[in-house]
């Protein structure tokens, strides 16, 4: 192993990268604005759908109204619906003309006032997001009218509405207000890290080898005196690089959609007191676990772009990694990092994955740290050398 | 000096090399003829050890191929059908080289620019190779396999797929590399090309030698380089 002729092909090829426009796409465009992308706007067109129906007040037709005027009297005084006339109202709820139906039975008003019990029917359709909202607060208003009764029947025994609520609670949290934001950032940015430090170097790697045998440079470039190990350790080193780029710029990335939108990154509630403020030394750990999943992703992927014979075939061979990332950043989404038994500490991919989670919640055991590094280190040199084992296969690197 | 005993490469079943043996001295052209699939690059990557001879070796300017393959191909400069670095510039791509074969940062610069010189390509010595037409890449190729100066040339038909201006200036570039006492292997397809640069030549059919000697001795068999050669390997069309 020569350092310096590692040192060499390490420039050079970093150089070609970055003369590539695909490298600046794949390392820095994509994760710095699709994340925020994804993170601010998706929610963002949701939220204000949903906020469009919030606004306006549900339109409710009421069938045998002149059972109940004074439940009627009472929803358009309390003005938390609105009272529609409709000729034919199913026929319109299905048109969209009106979001619920109302349907008082007859002899409603009776049972009232007898201290009996009624049955009102709210009529909506479930495939309509807006009925389903208007049916919600359709019936929050029935409540209203209901408890306005209660009262009015505790009343004549001389009691007070309170008598029937003997408990109240009142939640208090303890935890602090960065680790309510950091448990929502736990569950979304491990999967981010884990996708670009894991594949942030795929176009390097398909361009340092198979890309090289496509341009027939790489012949020219295993004739030069120096050993094969050195040249695929400068090529490693690109690779190693681009991830740790792209991961980083991904992290720069979510702190922009921050900035934009809190709530969007850190959730509602927490994004009133968050400050997106990962401690300096929680983000050296996090790029420090990052070299470590990149380090084996790198060789693996370098690996697979030595047996391909092109450009476009080392495509098809290495797709596929991003559905084995991405699968279990999705199963791990949700899991506690403190609950989960410490032997997936010692499996690649997954060990990264839970550490981020576990540094980005504070709750760092520094024991599943070092196996995760330790582990990673072991998968890392055994990676490589199978890497260097392959560019030795004349079979495979002359594979015409 | 490149002397080459009982060279011999299979790939599985098939025997791509069988027993190829031959001596190029300093100061001559030696050329390797065949059709495609001869053998003729298969001969030449093993002795740019890039591929492994199951058996035979051979000696480059004293060092043994299979015990030195580092030292082997500090002696070698090579030129096979491949590609310059597109997205560096033409000065870029020599100096490249010229650090991958450890040359001394302080002399690669006046090597570098030497090269450009002589090889005219200083118009373009800032220009990204991507952009060059395929005559001026092919003055990148050959001026990149000199730029450790080696003493060993290994050309495998460095003229294919160039036009006549190009290939003019490659075959002055042979010639010139002779007069300087570099030991070079040409392998070619190519008759009219091996009779005007080459002293030797060996006909290699179907990965075995058929004959060799000096042009002179090989025309003795009888007519044009081109009928012996037609003599030999014609069986198969």
């Amino acid at each position: 192993m020569n350092w310096n002729t590692a040192w060499t092909v390490f420039k050079t090829d970093l150089v070609t990268t970055l003369r590539d426009r695909r490298t600046w796409i794949t390392m820095i465009v994509v994760p710095l604005l699709l994340v925020p992308a994804l993170l601010v706007l998706a929610p963002s067109t949701l939220e204000s759908q949903i906020q469009q129906i919030e606004q306006s007040l549900p339109r409710v037709a009421v069938l045998r109204a002149e059972s109940g005027p004074r439940l009627v009297q009472f929803l358009e005084r309390e003005k938390k619906v609105q009272i529609v006339s409709a000729q034919r109202p199913t026929e319109a709820l299905m048109n969209g003309d009106v979001d619920v139906v109302l349907e008082i039975p007859s002899g409603f008003d009776g049972a009232i006032l007898t201290g009996q019990k009624a049955v009102v029917t709210v009529i909506y359709d479930a495939s309509s997001q807006r009925s389903q909202m208007s049916q919600a607060r359709t019936e929050q208003a029935l409540q209203e009218f209901s408890q306005e009764i209660v009262a009015e029947r505790l009343a004549e025994y001389g009691l007070e509405p309170d008598v029937l609520n003997p408990l109240d609670t009142r939640p208090h949290n303890i935890a602090a207000q960065e680790k309510v934001g950091a448990s929502f950032l736990a569950m979304i940015m491990p999967m981010m890290l884990g996708v670009w430090g894991a594949l942030g170097g795929m176009y390097a790697a398909i361009d340092a080898v198979a890309g090289e045998k496509e341009r027939g440079t790489l012949e020219a470039l295993l004739v030069t005196p120096p050993s094969r190990i050195s040249i695929v350790f400068g090529k490693y080193l690109t690779v190693v690089l681009t991830s740790l780029v792209a991961a980083a710029v991904a992290l720069l990335g979510m702190y922009v959609a921050f900035l934009i939108k809190p709530e969007a990154v850190a959730g509602a509630d927490a994004s009133q007191h968050l400050r997106f403020s990962l401690p300096l030394a929680h983000t050296g750990l996090i790029l420090l676990v990052v070299l470590a999943l990149s380090g084996f992703f790198s060789a693996i992927e370098l690996m697979l772009s030595a047996f391909a014979r092109s450009f476009k075939e080392a495509q098809t061979y290495l797709s596929p990694l991003s559905i084995l990332v991405v699968l279990p950043g999705l199963a791990t989404q949700f899991a506690n990092p403190e609950r989960v038994t410490s032997l997936v500490y010692y499996v690649p991919l997954v060990n990264a994955l839970f550490s981020f989670k576990a540094i980005l919640l504070g709750s760092i055991d520094w024991g599943n740290l070092a196996a995760t590094l330790l582990s990673s280190a072991v998968y890392i040199g055994l990676a490589l050398r199978l890497t260097t084992r392959i560019f030795y296969k004349e079979s495979v690197i002359f594979r015409a | 000096m490149v002397k080459v005993t009982g060279l011999t490469k299979r790939f599985g079943r098939m025997t791509a090399v069988a027993d190829v043996s031959f001596t190029a001295y300093p100061g001559e052209v030696f050329g390797l003829l065949g059709e495609n699939g001869a053998g003729k690059t298969t001969t030449l990557r093993m002795l740019a050890t890039l591929l492994a001879p199951d058996e035979g070796t051979a000696v480059i300017n004293g060092r043994e191929l299979r015990t030195e393959p580092e030292a082997v191909r500090q002696q070698l400069g090579v030129v096979f059908e491949g590609g310059v670095y597109d997205r560096l510039t033409t000065r870029e791509n020599l100096m490249y080289f010229g650090r991958l074969y450890g040359i001394a940062t302080s002399d690669l610069g006046a090597r570098v620019e030497e090269l450009l010189r002589r090889f005219e390509m200083m118009e373009y010595a800032g220009r990204r190779a991507g952009r060059l037409s395929k005559g001026m890449r092919q003055k990148v190729v050959l001026a990149r396999a000199l730029v450790h100066n080696p003493p060993v040339l290994i050309l495998d038909e460095p003229t294919s797929g160039l036009d006549v201006t190009a290939r003019r200036l490659v075959h002055s570039f042979i010639t010139e590399a002779k007069e300087q006492g570099k030991t070079v292997i040409l392998s070619s397809h190519n008759m009219g090309e091996v009779e005007s640069l080459c002293h030797r030549a060996a006909v290699i059919h179907r990965g075995q030698i058929a004959a060799e000697g000096t042009l002179e001795e090989l025309r003795a068999q009888g007519g044009s380089l081109e009928d012996i050669f037609v003599r030999l390997v014609g069986d198969e069309s």
